[in-house]
């Protein structure tokens, strides 16, 4: 219980601590909704005169007398109670509005991407500890390292030119615009066509993880009881399988809650470069409008996502591994 | 522990099925709803007239870049649809933009100004009526106007308030209304009636708070009423079933997709699909057109860019050689134009010059002969003249740093800014501090956040800006918003105007003349500024922007061309755009 609560402490503090940063940052950067909007109404042709400007202050209830501090309680008082506020530049929709179509798409990039990328990282990382030392081994192990090591929009930007640009996978969006799927499997093809590519990096970018079964694997090969194992005469991939590999899985659930918040920041950036609809082109969006309120809706979902993430992985070692169990009942 | 990590992977598949599954839904009943409503739209069509039912015509355009539409058609609030002006509600008086702002009467059959430049009389036009069938009359006409003095969050033309430009609002009879303005001013009309939609009396008087008010169902004059489907995909709109010129209209049914930037645009483009869009396409033959006769673009002559100094730089050095007619006149001469032309807009572009003023392309009939004639010396591309002129007004390099230093020898040194993201203003300045560069001026093109900009105008802090000269609906409101207004230097409030801090007394009382000027005065005041501007080369003129108006020919024809330019072809927020869908015609 006192390993929970130390945790829950420490989220509550990570919370305040982004919450704090999600309302300061947009603030300090140039320009305000006002000025934006009012670029946008220019650059689309239409006419500016001062009446103009007047209005759309009073309309976007902007006030810059406002000290900050004071707005920044009142902020974090709508946080606590639930009310995020309106989008300025989506009105009547409220922040949560704006982004759940964003974040549908989101979520189901990051889930499709580390659903496969566990698969493939888990599988390949015990296959090339057991082989270790072969050509497959190195190749493998240091591919996986490279990818690791390029950032997400390198590799996002290396797919679009070379299969979205030359026409092979679509250039944008989630679904064909304007086409009407005949049926459901029709539109589930469709989906599965626009997403492989961002898939694919997000895939692409978490190789690394191989690097990391790989390791574990290694540590309990060397363990007694595969020695053991080995030596009853027990069939090769049984002691790969169901005895090192199953072990060795453990250290991977708590980097399995980190590599959440690495995949979602790479998604963001994976979905500009893809033109994919979710949280990434929101949010790009409400930074050019300023949208303040949107901003910082997506940052705390973000956070709020990043935190259970890390939550429920600490709660799975503590389930899984009794070894944490006892040291909180000890202390 | 296995079952534990297999109970992780299945809530991630779950989670993530889940969110495929939920826009899954939403979009079969896209389609569906889609379906139906054409067949509802078949069967209006059927009734209407005694044709045989037929496929409905379908326009799509490309307007407003967005995240996912909002059912709203409140064309007062913050990003108020470019779909709701013009399509959904019309305007009174119509200017076309592109011939020299002439009237076309629309929702009114006559305006008569008064000999006292200050009295309006609008005829209604009569037989004309809301999508709900209620008579449209002088009250929704008075009511449009008078409706932003109690609500001054909408009163974005500035006609109440404080420096409000009317007076009084009155209604005559049932059909006349007139308006009378605070001040004499022969531009009444151009300026009263842009961008001025018409709203239903009997729907927004009981509206409390118009710039927030969800306007869910619209009822309007225009061409389309009928929301056969909105979703955050896509807007589809059926016809106004009283729409008082439905004999003219081909269009059954209008279509607006949701996209985000240009690159999603490009994307609906090459569907084919798109009919008509506002957007500069960069290697258009290649990413749009790809062989497809019917795709086409136009993008005409809009508003003037240019280079503007900030006459009220801190930096001393810039200062004294901004303020040096024969600097200026070498720094354009240094400007080669043509290669912006050819590279930063792809040959796209009209290869005229602005005037120094930078009078928009409706406005070019105030252009001065002598004026343009001096300008005609001074906008060439040559490096050896525009050394010489350098040399000649002392601007040498003295210290041997490779720059030259202004003839009391202080350092110039100055960015020229452009929003980055801007892609051709981006790579125009690049192509303009490239020629400076080369005459020894120490000029660097910076694409910067557009923040940062806004933020310089009320600083002051920067010393160029590549930037546009905006548009007006005439030429006293042009001058006075570029400049004439001196309250406007050193604040935020100046977009699109200004942008030079430059102000001249004695230019500031010709502009507040124009008012009350005679025809005759008219041009001598015109005459005087543009030559004024011209000698002193208050900025650098560069070229003019586009209109951005892509089209496609394959299921409507009759658009407004370079050959047949019977209007502004432009969609975005021009008044013209309802025109111009009038006179589209459906390939049978």
């Amino acid at each position: 219980m006192k390993y929970i609560s130390k945790r829950l402490g420490f989220y509550l503090i990570a919370f305040i601590a982004a919450i704090t940063l999600n309302f300061f940052l947009p603030r300090l950067m140039p320009g305000d909704p006002v000025q934006m909007y009012l670029a946008e109404l220019y650059e689309s042709g239409g006419r500016i005169d001062e009446a103009t400007i007047r209005a759309v202050e009073e309309l976007f209830g902007f006030n810059t007398n406002e000290p900050l501090i004071v707005s920044y309680f009142k902020y974090v008082k709508n946080i606590f109670t639930g009310n995020w506020g309106y989008s300025f530049a989506n009105y009547p929709q409220t922040v949560l509005q704006a982004m759940s179509r964003g974040l549908k798409w989101t979520l189901f990039l990051m889930g499709s991407g580390l659903t496969i990328s566990f698969a493939i990282n888990t599988f390949l990382g015990i296959l090339v500890a057991w082989k270790r030392g072969t050509k497959f081994d190195t190749i493998v192990t240091v591919g996986g390292q490279v990818m690791a090591n390029i950032p997400a929009v390198i590799i996002a930007i290396f797919l679009s030119y070379s299969l979205a640009h030359t026409g092979i996978f679509p250039r944008g969006y989630a679904v064909t615009p304007l086409m009407v799927h005949a049926n459901a499997f029709e539109y589930v093809k469709d989906v599965a066509y626009h997403a492989f590519l961002p898939v694919m990096s997000i895939v692409l970018m978490s190789l690394g993880g191989i690097m990391g079964m790989r390791a574990n694997m290694i540590n309990q090969l060397g363990e007694d009881y595969i020695v053991m194992g080995t030596a009853k005469g027990i069939p090769d991939r049984k002691i790969m399988l169901a005895y090192s590999a199953r072990n060795a899985l453990l250290p991977v659930v708590t980097t399995f809650a980190m590599q959440i918040g690495f995949i979602l920041g790479g998604s963001l950036i994976i979905e500009l470069v893809f033109n994919y609809p979710g949280l990434g082109k929101v949010m790009l969006g409400a930074i050019n409008g300023r949208d303040y309120p949107l901003m910082q809706g997506i940052l705390l979902m973000s956070t709020i996502i990043m935190l259970s993430a890390n939550f429920v992985a600490d709660l799975a070692v503590l389930f899984l591994d009794p070894r944490i169990r006892t040291e909180g009942k000890r202390g | 522990m296995k079952k534990s990590i297999a109970l992780l992977l299945i809530l991630v598949l779950i989670i993530s099925t889940f969110a495929g599954c939920g826009t899954n839904d939403n979009n079969n009943a896209v389609n569906e709803n889609v379906n139906n409503s054409s067949n509802v739209n078949d069967s209006t069509e059927s009734s209407d007239n005694t044709d045989e039912p037929t496929e409905p015509r379908i326009l799509t355009v490309l307007l407003n870049s967005n995240d996912g539409w909002v059912r709203n058609f409140n064309p007062f609030a913050n990003g108020s649809y470019d779909f709701v002006n013009g399509f959904m509600h019309e305007h009174l008086v119509l200017f076309d933009t592109m011939n020299e702002n002439n009237e076309h009467m629309w929702l009114a059959e006559d305006v008569i100004s008064e000999p006292d430049n200050k009295t309006l009389i609008v005829k209604v036009r009569q037989g004309v009526k809301w999508s709900d069938g209620e008579e449209f009359n002088a009250e929704d006409v008075a009511f449009s106007y008078t409706y932003s003095k109690d609500h001054p969050t909408i009163d974005r033309t500035g006609d109440w308030g404080e420096n409000g430009k009317i007076e009084s609002v009155e209604v005559v009879d049932n059909f006349t209304v007139k308006i009378v303005m605070r001040d004499a001013n022969r531009f009444h009309r151009q300026d009263i009636f842009l961008q001025k939609m018409m709203v239903p009396e009997h729907i927004w008087s009981s509206v409390e708070d118009p710039a927030t008010y969800v306007y869910e169902n619209p009822v309007v004059t225009g061409a389309f009423s009928v929301v056969n489907n909105f979703t955050p995909e896509m807007v589809v709109l059926g016809r106004n079933p009283y729409y008082w010129k439905a004999d003219q209209l081909e269009v059954d049914e209008l279509r607006v997709p949701q996209f985000n930037g240009n690159d999603g645009a490009l994307s609906l483009l090459q569907s084919g699909q798109v009919d008509w869009a506002h957007i500069f396409i960069p290697n258009a033959e290649e990413t749009y057109v790809q062989g497809d006769s019917n795709r086409k673009f136009w993008y005409g002559m809009n508003d003037g860019v240019r280079v503007a100094f900030n006459y009220m730089t801190e930096n001393k050095g810039n200062l004294e050689a901004f303020n040096s007619p024969e600097f200026k006149k070498a720094f354009s001469m240094a400007v080669d134009r043509e290669g912006i032309i050819d590279s930063a807009v792809f040959g796209y572009l009209d290869r005229t010059v602005p005037p120094v003023t930078g009078l928009p392309s409706a406005l070019l009939g105030y252009t001065d002969d002598a004026a343009q004639a001096e300008h005609a010396k001074y906008t060439k591309y040559d490096l050896d003249a525009a050394k010489k002129m350098l040399t000649d007004a002392g601007f040498v390099d003295t210290d041997g740093d490779g720059w030259v230093e202004t003839p009391s020898g202080k350092t110039i040194e100055f960015d020229i800014l452009s929003p980055a993201g801007w892609s051709d203003w981006n790579d125009g300045a690049a192509i303009v501090a490239e020629g400076l560069r080369e005459i020894g001026i120490n000029g660097t093109a910076n694409a910067v956040d557009l923040g940062i900009i806004i933020e310089s105008w009320e600083s002051g802090a920067h010393d160029a800006l590549y930037t546009a000269n905006g548009q007006s609906s005439n030429i006293w409101k042009f001058y006075f918003d570029t400049i004439g207004d001196a309250s406007r230097v050193k604040t935020p409030t100046w977009w699109s105007v200004t942008q030079t801090n430059y102000v001249n007394e004695e230019i500031n009382e010709l502009i507040a003349k124009m008012p009350n000027a005679s025809d005759a005065e008219l041009i001598e005041i015109t005459s005087t500024i543009e030559q004024f501007f011209t000698e002193n080369m208050i900025n650098i003129p560069i070229l003019y922007n586009g209109n951005w108006f892509v089209y496609n020919d394959s299921r409507f024809t009759n658009w407004s061309t370079a050959e047949n330019p019977y209007c502004q072809p432009a969609l975005s927020v021009h008044d013209m755009k309802v025109y111009h869908l009038l006179n589209l015609k459906a390939v049978k």
